[in-house]
């Protein structure tokens, strides 16, 4: 049958409205279309509702894309063909062992072909059969859940337990006030965190990853959520694999299983034979698993399960939860929030003993427990946290800086070591022509034009690059620079090919390190491009401005030393030969020697001053390179990467066959390892990761995956970078520059320090309140605040100020100091105890205009009124001196220059005296208005905190003033 | 008269100390074959599948040392396995200002000692080390000792009287295996192919006394089983046990060094003395003292063998040659001998001794001044 699919509506963001009456009350099959049309090309986002039958597609831009009306009618008719799912799913899953069934029963079972693979039609069929390849973590949260989670933290659980309290013991009003203050704070939650989420999602996302298949005889890219069963996979070097899958062929094969069983290097994969079909994840050499990564060579297998059925999502290797992965940080507040939730409960417990003791009513002390529970609760915490994140994130994108994994922006911050790939991070990676020895020429000679045109033409015609395709991204960088070369000389590239036209090649195979060019035109002849000396050993002559001559003992030596001092000078050298007629096979002989070309790859502008800045920030710089040593040393000591100490290189082409923990010892003072091959990155950064670094690495080859994945922040220079690479980075560069890099450092380490500050000061402040209230209470009845003053109290002055602080600038400094040790708790012993000091400052200050309100008016809502202008107004101020965790940092000239934090604490004092002149909410909070005199007993209390903080300063400088340079009194 | 047994050893060109000095002396080698005069030193040590490299130079390098350590490893006999294992190669350079210098901060005392024993004016039993070493690594390039590994060291005991070699007391091998070999067939193999050569003209031989060992280790032997470290033969370098030698390495560093050069003036000098008929045997001791160019005394010991006195001797020496390091590193043409000799020159010193070697004719063993002492 054919449902009836009728055009609704389209918006201008792309969003279409149709609607299928079929689909009313069918929930199942809406499900599994929206999943169908999930996996769509062309379609952002697809929702199908139940209950109105209605199709709401969100679609990529307008231009090429298919009738909304005819794709949803053909899918719709595939999902309803292929039936419901549901009993089909679980049996699948616990589904035969194909890597213990051989290559073609395996193909059999899949019903699909090593060759061809699927046709269209069929792909779509299994798409709406098996669903799309997604995890449920790739499917953003919903709306509710997120509604919901405002409502789940300790802190409001708590709220709403003293507004349940206080209806109890009939303080409607309070529970009233509290209550609102509960939704007030969650619909603030849920606001920024929506957003948040939904810009963390967006950059997180990686569903839209594309992989290899062979479809229809076609080799082609797929989004990763359109693979079935059956699919034909194509193993490349840093392709993601995300669906399991038999191998069918594989050539020197290696995968990196890391993230399914820790094993640290890549395991080679072979297609023959089984495998017992009780052998454990790592042990399936017959198996691709989701999850992996290929990190060399290559392979074909057929997708044996997709989504949530494979492997590594059925025994929950790869996360189940649909909640996106918490950063550190995040866990760290909760646990704090906790703490301090349960020193609250102390207090509250500890006061209700004293009341009970002294027998004070039961109504009385629940009230004032409460109270002091409100007092405690950091209530601005989760909030502040996650948007500072968020807009952590947002701001480092602005600034081209994509995060890609939620903790990358807290470990940025303690980074210890940078690998940094040379080619392509250090240098353009645009090769150019250093210099062209034609003949014997020396270096610094003046060129023979008549050798030097040769050598020109050779350059031309022996080279795979056409003219048009210079500026072309993919071509061959030596070539390019060849052709530039030649047509420096003056050479017509277009019209010399036109004349010799290649008829064969003989390709540069590995051992064979030259090839050849086979051209035909009025002077048939071969010519040869390749390593120097193995070019030179198959010349017999040599021309110069005589002629062709025969090639001495002496000339060889000449060219072989011409080509050393090249070599030495970070250059590429090719050497280039001709000889008259066609030569094809293995060796050539008897050619005539044309000349050296040697190539650089010129280190950026600026890269110096990046590496400087770098280490000045305590990182240390490693460098990466595929250079010989000598190469790679003058490199290094141009870039000055060992900081003007004696620079170690380590030259292996083969470190996998180093013992790891050498390895490690020798990474930690290393500066440079030469001769790596990309898939030896990964060693590297595992070995200076067991000696205990965090590491970043930064990398734009396809190789270069399995390192940057398994490097604590993984950095693909976004424009250069392959697409693969910006796939498992961590953290993508989009702009390509370099000071965007030291930029991303700079940010990472200012969100971490303007979380912690912002947390400072919530503990710091939260901590007077409990300490004012427990003297109250303790002093005696009726003196303490109402529940209403403290909540207030923490409204006005924690989220906003907290806010504000979160929001800063990165310091001015923050690239001068050394990264965070790895390990250290978000609020340090030494700097607790400063806070400890500060809210007993705070504490003290408000209780002596407590006393003083006592005094003058005894316990009562003037009293009540004083304590709150105290408190309230000098947390406010106290704010200030908070920009800085190290008070000797902090500056008394910028104290303003935080504008947001000026806003903040302009706007939370409003807040604070707003209560006096309006009598409603005065009432509520239970103050009275106050005369001139205690108004100012009480704001000089609100000033003095600050004030002895910013005094305090003073001293300390003072002394480190003259402990630090005694000789200045003298 | 004095009677003492005195032993000497050589080890072959594959054992890991002397692939380490041979590395450190190819590296300076290639660096002076590439114009570089600004003071260099390199040293070295290897285990089993890594080489650590030092070369603190004047001026930045135009070379590449780690292929240069390769390349030496390799021609040793150690040419990595066939799926192209290479060592790794951890490369320290640095770069200090102040090296061009440093041949005045030096304080030395070197000696230098000849003799009429052997052909090569060499004490005897060093020179049979080194002759029986070099006929193990010569039969097994050759094929005949296919089992013996590249790592052989050859230990050589010979009674003196009158301090002239009488009798050959000992001989015993130490060696890797290739393959399964007992100590008997490599004892009989031995003999057959080392023994025989390198005797053949000595001025002593084996007797039916004299003892031979043969211990051979299973396997390669080589890095695999002990590391190696640039100097640690400096005995084998010189004179075996048989005269004073000073401690620091030879190898690895080039002619701006005292510690060095000294060992080749006062060699020289010896072997012009002993050619000059002047004494049976000659030690010469330079000492250099810091600050002074020249050397602060030029003393000899001619062990009661000279036909003049040896205030005499070392009153010559000091008039006939100029031992200032630059007059010596100049006379010998000590900086521009690997660029000559098609790049290697040190490096060969570096395996069988730095002295006698009548192979490679080393300025030193010029008898160039003989008339003149005379």
């Amino acid at each position: 049958m054919t449902d009836r699919v009728a055009f609704v509506h389209e918006t201008a963001g792309g969003r279409v409205r149709l609607s299928a009456p079929g689909l009313r009350g069918q929930k199942d099959l809406c499900a599994r279309l929206a999943q169908h049309l999930q996996s769509t090309p062309g379609v952002t986002r697809a929702e199908v509702r139940s209950v109105t039958g209605s199709v709401i597609l969100h679609l990529h831009d307008a231009d090429g894309r298919a009738n909304p009306v005819a794709l949803v009618t053909t899918a719709l008719a595939l999902v309803r063909r292929a039936g419901p799912t549901a009993e089909t799913a679980p049996a699948k899953a616990q589904g035969p062992a194909w890597y213990a069934q051989d290559v073609d029963t395996t193909l059999r079972a899949m019903a699909s072909d090593a060759t061809a693979g699927l046709s269209q039609t069929e792909v779509a069929a299994r798409l709406a059969q098996h669903g799309a390849n997604v995890l449920p973590q790739d499917q953003p949260e919903s709306h509710f859940r997120l509604l919901v989670k405002q409502f789940e933290s300790l802190p409001v659980a708590m709220l709403g337990g003293s507004a349940a309290v206080s209806l109890l013991t009939g303080g409607v009003a309070d529970a009233a006030a509290t209550l609102s203050v509960v939704v007030l704070n969650a619909a603030f939650g849920y606001a920024t965190e929506g957003q948040a989420e939904v810009a963390i999602h967006k950059l997180m996302d990686s569903s839209a990853q594309q992989v290899p298949v062979r479809r229809a005889g076609r080799d082609m890219m797929i989004p990763s959520a359109g693979l079935v069963p059956g699919d034909i996979l194509l193993a490349r070097p840093g392709v993601q694999i995300t669906a399991d899958a038999r191998l069918i062929a594989a050539e020197k094969l290696k995968i990196d299983e890391s993230t399914l069983t820790g094993e640290t290097f890549p395991v080679s994969k072979i297609p023959d034979g089984v495998v017992a079909a009780e052998a454990p994840i790592g042990e399936r050499p017959t198996m691709l698993h989701a999850g992996t990564l290929v990190s060399e060579g290559r392979g074909t297998a057929v997708v044996t399960a997709t989504g949530r059925d494979t492997a590594a999502a059925q025994i929950a290797l790869l996360s189940q939860s649909a909640e996106r992965p918490r950063a550190p940080v995040e866990e760290e507040l909760e646990q704090l929030g906790d703490r301090l939730v349960a020193v609250s409960l102390a207090a509250c417990s500890a006061f209700f003993t004293v009341g009970w003791l002294r027998g004070m009513p039961f109504r009385e002390i629940l009230k004032d427990a409460l109270a002091l529970a409100v007092a405690a609760v950091p209530e601005g915490l989760p909030v502040v946290a996650t948007t500072t994140l968020s807009l952590g994130l947002k701001r480092m994108e602005r600034k081209n800086i994509l995060i890609r994994r939620m903790d990358t922006v807290e470990t940025l911050g303690k980074l210890q070591v940078l690998c940094l790939d040379k080619t392509g991070t250090l240098t353009r990676n645009r090769m150019q022509v250093m210099a062209a020895l034609s003949g014997l020429e020396a270096e610094g000679a003046a060129a023979a034009p008549p050798v030097l045109r040769h050598l020109a033409g050779a350059a031309a015609l022996n080279n795979d690059v056409a003219p048009a395709d210079m500026a072309a991204r993919g071509a061959s960088q030596t070539e390019v620079a060849l052709l530039h070369f030649a047509q420096d000389t003056g050479l017509d590239i277009e019209q010399a090919r036109a004349v010799a036209p290649r008829l064969a090649t003989v390709e540069r195979v590995p051992g064979r390190t030259w090839m050849a060019t086979l051209h035909g035109g009025d002077r048939p002849r071969t010519i040869v491009k390749g390593a120097p000396e193995a070019v030179l050993d198959m010349c017999r002559t040599i021309t110069d401005e005589t002629g062709a001559r025969p090639l001495a003992k002496a000339d060889r030596a000449r060219i072989l030393a011409a080509n050393d001092r090249l070599a030495s000078r970070q250059a590429r050298v090719l050497g280039f030969a001709m000889r008259d007629g066609l030569v094809e096979g293995d060796t050539m002989d008897g050619l005539t020697w044309l000349g050296l070309v040697a190539f650089v790859d010129p280190i950026r502008d600026g890269a110096k001053d990046f590496v400087k800045r770098i280490q000045h920030a305590g990182l240390r710089t490693v460098m990466i390179t595929g250079d010989q040593s000598a190469t790679a040393a003058a490199v290094a000591h141009e870039l000055d990467l060992s900081d003007g100490g004696p620079l170690r290189i380590v030259d292996s082409p083969e470190l996998t066959g180093l013992d790891p923990v050498l390895l490690g010892g020798v990474a930690r003072s290393t500066h440079v390892f030469s001769r790596v091959s990309a898939q030896h990155k990964l060693a590297i950064v595992r070995a200076l990761q067991q000696d205990g670094s965090v590491v970043a690495m930064t990398g734009d080859g396809v190789n270069d995956g399995p390192a940057l994945k398994a490097a604590d922040v993984g950095i693909a220079m976004g424009a250069s970078g392959s697409d693969l690479a910006r796939d498992v980075a961590s953290l993508v560069i989009r702009d390509d520059q370099l000071n965007t890099l030291v930029e991303a450092i700079a940010q990472g380490r200012g969100v971490y320090r303007n979380i912690r500050r912002a947390l400072e000061f919530l503990v710091t402040t939260n901590l007077s309140e409990i300490v004012v209230g427990m003297v109250e209470a303790l002093h005696g009845p009726g003196e303490l605040e109402t529940p209403m003053e403290l909540l207030w109290i923490n409204l006005v002055s924690d989220v906003l100020p907290g806010l504000g602080l979160a929001l800063a600038d990165p310091d001015h400094d923050v690239m001068e100091r050394p990264p965070r040790a790895r390990g250290q708790q978000i609020i340090p012993p030494e700097d607790f105890r400063r806070m400890a000091g500060d809210s007993a400052l705070i504490a003290g200050a408000s209780l002596f205009s407590h006393f003083s309100g006592i005094i003058r008016y005894g316990p009562g809502p003037e009293t009540r009124a004083m304590t709150f202008l105290s408190l309230s107004l000098g947390q406010l101020f106290y704010t200030l001196t908070c920009q800085r965790s190290d008070i000797r940092k902090l500056r008394p000239d910028r104290l303003f220059e935080n504008r947001k934090l000026d806003a903040a604490v302009l706007a939370s004092s409003g807040m604070a005296v707003l209560p006096f002149f309006v009598p409603g909410l005065r009432r509520l909070l239970g103050i009275a208005p106050l005369g001139p005199a205690s108004a100012l007993i009480a704001l000089g209390s609100a000033v003095a905190p600050a004030a002895v903080v910013l005094a305090r300063r003073g001293v300390i400088l003072e002394f480190d003033t003259v402990e630090g340079h005694p000789c200045e009194t003298s | 008269m004095r009677n003492f047994v005195i032993t000497s050893e050589s080890v072959s060109a594959g054992h890991p100390d002397k692939l380490c000095d041979q590395v450190s002396d190819a590296v300076v080698d290639a660096c002076l074959a590439s114009g570089h005069r600004t003071g260099l030193i390199a040293e070295c040590a290897l285990a089993t599948g890594v080489v650590f490299l030092s070369v603190r130079a004047g001026a930045e390098l135009r070379i590449d040392p780690a292929h240069v350590a390769r390349e030496v490893i390799a021609a040793a006999g150690y040419p990595g396995d066939p799926e192209g294992q290479e060592p790794t190669v951890i490369l320290d350079l640095s770069y200090p200002a102040a090296l061009g210098s440093l041949r005045a901060d030096q304080m030395v005392t070197a000696f230098g000692y000849a003799c009429g024993e052997t052909q090569d004016y060499m004490p005897y039993p060093i020179w049979a080390a080194h002759r029986l070493v070099r006929e193990i690594d010569t039969a097994r390039q050759e094929g005949r000792l296919d089992w013996i590994s590249a790592d052989a060291q050859a230990q050589v005991a010979a009674r003196f009287a009158d301090r002239h070699a009488t009798a050959l007391e000992a001989v015993a091998f130490r060696f890797g295996t290739t393959t399964e070999t007992s100590d008997d067939q490599a004892i009989e193999a031995l003999l057959a192919e080392v023994v025989a050569r390198t005797f053949a003209d000595a001025p002593v031989g084996p007797s039916d006394s004299t003892r031979f060992v043969a211990i051979g280790d299973e396997g390669p032997a080589g890095p695999l089983i002990h590391s190696g470290l640039t100097g640690r033969k400096s005995a084998d370098d010189a004179y075996g046990a048989f005269v004073r030698r000073a401690g620091p390495s030879l190898s690895g560093k080039d002619p701006s060094r005292i510690d060095r050069i000294a060992n080749y003036a006062a060699r020289h000098a010896a072997l012009n003395v002993q050619a000059a008929g002047l004494a049976q045997e000659i030690e010469v001791q330079l000492s250099y003292v810091i600050g002074d160019a020249a050397p602060v005394s030029v003393e000899v010991d001619s062990f009661g063998s000279a036909t003049v006195p040896d205030s005499v001797i070392s009153a010559r020496l000091r008039d006939l040659i100029d031992f200032r390091a630059e007059a010596i590193a100049e006379r010998m043409g000590l900086w521009d001998l690997p660029a000559a000799r098609g790049g290697r020159f040190y490096r060969d010193l570096a395996v069988y001794g730095h002295f006698g070697r009548s192979d490679i004719a080393p300025p030193w063993e010029a008898l160039d001044l003989a008339g003149k002492l005379a």
